[in-house]
């Protein structure tokens, strides 16, 4: 029983303190002393690691001229060597070998700014993202933490927001999509489809149960970045004011995608997550689709939209309410 | 975090404790608790549907005064808390009324802006109007929703009362670091004060009425504690094309570094309560809170980099130190 279940209960039966106390330790709804001092042990070294390894990141972005180049890529080496001795030292899954490998993938992406910087290679932002993810990906393997991976995720999906958002004519993304001569909506859809593989990836992962590199969360980031770029796809698409071929496979394509996510979702029963993003995909793209195609003047429009938000939510809240109850009675049945 | 003991193991347990006598009525299934994705879905959605709303009423009725806006708020805040009263298991009304009740506040803090003619003033009353919502709104999401948005207006109006209205690159004036630190702790630590007390009194208060105001306001208070400083900085965190150093030294920059170790209790707090999504979103703030503490201006990198290091150093030890500490055995903290 959960919080919200066991207040129904409290109220049903009108229980006093004692009863309440009594019924919080029988569901074991309160964590032991001994179970909430693990947890703020972990959670502060992973605040401690994270911290001196910001720490490292602020001083190279700080560019502070009392320090000598030859000093700044000492320091950061030293910290990435250190990083990778205490990590073959006690390997993952022991929890100094995890940190390790947490901070040498952080001190990967500050040594590659670090030689951006000294070196002012040109290099456009995505592409240091980019390298970094690149450089980054053994770490993620070898620390089989998800934390790590999580890690990965958000440097990866930065290199490609920045990429695909900004459009910089350079490096590696740009030699691959530059001779493709498609609309940017079209294009949009190539990280969307590369996140969408890379929860596949993740989902499979945790079926086959290496569960510390894929746990739900990391696949769960994974789809939501996948949808989100998708959903930006295809607004692109709707909002445009001539909707030729490209925008209209475009929509096709997201649409066929989110297809495929809800059947697979609604053939596991196991998680609404996916189709929770959906419908908030679908929200968003019917409601700029509505905006940009009708001819109703302002006072009508907002009406209008409002009134859609309003149906669409309530569809929403509905029918996912609606498969939460039945998967989980499903799933206690099982 | 759900535990595996039904509603009816419970009360057999009960009724062998002595807690609950042998007949009594069984709980009705009345499960409709709502994953925080789903929440999250329908309160953007009720969000953009009340923006949306409220333009549909200022065009219509051209509301140009502070006396029209604050009555269109109030008829707006009206209906949605006649919704919410009278049918609270509508999915539709429910929709519905939050959007509404967006609406209506956004034209009771443009009525407020309008008529105080000062941002602290603005700040206050719509905490105040917040505070209201909070202890009036019959559904558990508008209080959810109050309580974090009367935290961020707190912490708002503090901020404006003391250093006056904000514009953008204000961060680049001067502010003394005693100043920043004790504004920072009239903010916060009565929150967390608060946030402590709900916790540590959980079976007091769910034994009688307050359950229906306390448990939705824990949620809120624990969402801010976690992010709250973020979404309070309007235009500080949103400098990252000005690459300037600060011209003076603002001690408001530490304001996200400390945020991040409120966010930390959060999710201490927030296992307390066995709430993942909790534990999620304090995380995810207390990260957001470094990025925001990297971005701001008010002192070097330099010695943020040294904070940092500093506020690593210590977190390590802190956890060594707790990780040899003895505890007593099976008590609760």
């Amino acid at each position: 029983m959960n919080r919200k279940e066991l207040d129904a209960f409290v109220a049903h039966h009108r229980l006093a303190p004692v009863a309440i106390e009594a019924s919080l330790d029988i569901v074991a709804a309160r964590p032991s002393a001994l179970e909430i001092r693990h947890f703020a042990v972990r959670l502060l070294q992973l605040a401690g690691v994270l911290s001196l390894a910001a720490g490292v990141v602020f001083l190279i972005a700080a560019n502070w001229s009392e320090f000598g180049v030859m000093g700044r890529f000492a320091l950061v080496q030293f910290v990435l060597v250190v990083s990778l001795a205490l990590a073959l030292w006690r390997p993952p899954p022991q929890s100094l070998g995890k940190y390790a490998v947490l901070m040498a993938f952080i001190s990967t992406g500050a040594l590659l700014a670090l030689f951006g910087q000294t070196y002012q290679t040109g290099a456009d932002l995505y592409e240091l993202f980019l390298t970094w993810a690149v450089l980054g990906l053994p770490f993620v393997i070898a620390a089989r933490w998800s934390v790590v991976a999580g890690a990965w995720l958000v440097v990866i999906n930065v290199a490609l927001l920045l990429f695909f958002g900004w459009r910089p004519q350079g490096g590696w993304l740009w030699a691959v999509f530059s001779p493709w001569h498609a609309s940017t909506t079209v294009q949009l859809l190539a990280p969307a489809i590369f996140d969408l593989a890379l929860w596949t990836l993740a989902e499979y992962l945790r079926r086959a149960y290496v569960l510390p590199l894929a746990p739900r969360w990391v696949a769960r980031l994974a789809l939501a970045c996948a949808i989100g770029f998708a959903t930006w796809a295809a607004t692109h698409a709707v909002v445009q004011s001539s909707f030729g071929g490209g925008e209209s496979v475009t929509v096709i394509v997201v649409l066929g995608l989110e297809a495929a996510v809800a059947l697979y979702a609604m053939q596991r029963r196991d998680d609404v997550f996916p189709l929770a993003l959906i419908a908030g995909s679908l929200i968003v793209i019917s409601t700029c689709a509505f905006a940009a195609s009708t001819d109703i003047k302002e006072v009508g429009l907002f009406f209008s939209i409002a009134l859609w938000l309003v149906v669409s939510s309530t569809i929403t809240g509905r029918v996912l309410m609606s498969l939460v109850r039945t998967w989980s009675v499903d799933e206690e049945a099982a | 975090m759900k535990s595996s003991i039904s509603s009816v193991i419970l009360a057999a347990e009960l009724v062998r404790a002595g807690h609950l006598p042998e007949r009594h009525d069984a709980l009705p299934d009345t499960t409709n608790d709502r994953p925080w994705f789903i929440s999250i879905v329908l309160g953007f959605s009720g969000w953009l549907a009340g923006a949306f709303a409220l333009a549909f009423v200022v065009l219509l009725f051209k509301p140009d005064s502070a006396a029209g806006l604050s009555l269109a708020g109030l008829i707006l805040l009206g209906a949605a808390f006649g919704l919410y009263a009278v049918d609270r298991d509508s999915a539709f009304f429910d929709q519905l009324a939050l959007a509404l009740s967006i609406a209506g506040q956004f034209a009771l803090a443009f009525a407020a802006e309008d008529a105080a003619d000062s941002t602290a003033a603005t700040a206050a009353l719509v905490t105040l109007m917040q505070v209201v919502l909070l202890f009036t709104m019959p559904n558990e999401l508008a209080k959810k929703l109050a309580a974090f948005f009367a935290c961020c207006g707190w912490a708002l109006t503090v901020r404006f009362a003391w250093w006056g209205e904000q514009h953008w690159g204000s961060t680049k004036d001067a502010v003394a670091l005693a100043p920043a630190l004790i504004a920072w702790a009239i903010v916060w630590l009565p929150i967390v004060g608060a946030v402590h007390c709900l916790v540590a009194r959980e079976s007091v208060w769910m034994a009688g009425q307050l359950r229906s105001v306390a448990r939705p306001a824990l949620t809120g208070l624990l969402i801010a504690l976690s992010v709250a400083t973020w979404c309070s900085e309007p235009f500080g965190s949103l400098q990252f094309w000005d690459r300037l150093e600060a011209r003076q030294t603002n001690w408001l920059v530490l304001w996200p570094l400390l945020s991040t170790i409120t966010a930390l209790s959060a999710a201490v707090y927030a296992l307390r309560l066995r709430n993942r999504a909790l534990i999620g979103t304090a995380i995810a703030g207390a990260l957001l809170h470094v990025v925001q503490f990297y971005f701001l201006l008010g002192t070097t990198l330099l010695t943020k980099s040294a904070l940092m290091v500093l506020v690593g150093i210590a977190a390590l030890l802190a956890s060594v130190w707790l990780s040899k500490r003895d505890a007593p055995a099976g008590a609760q903290l």
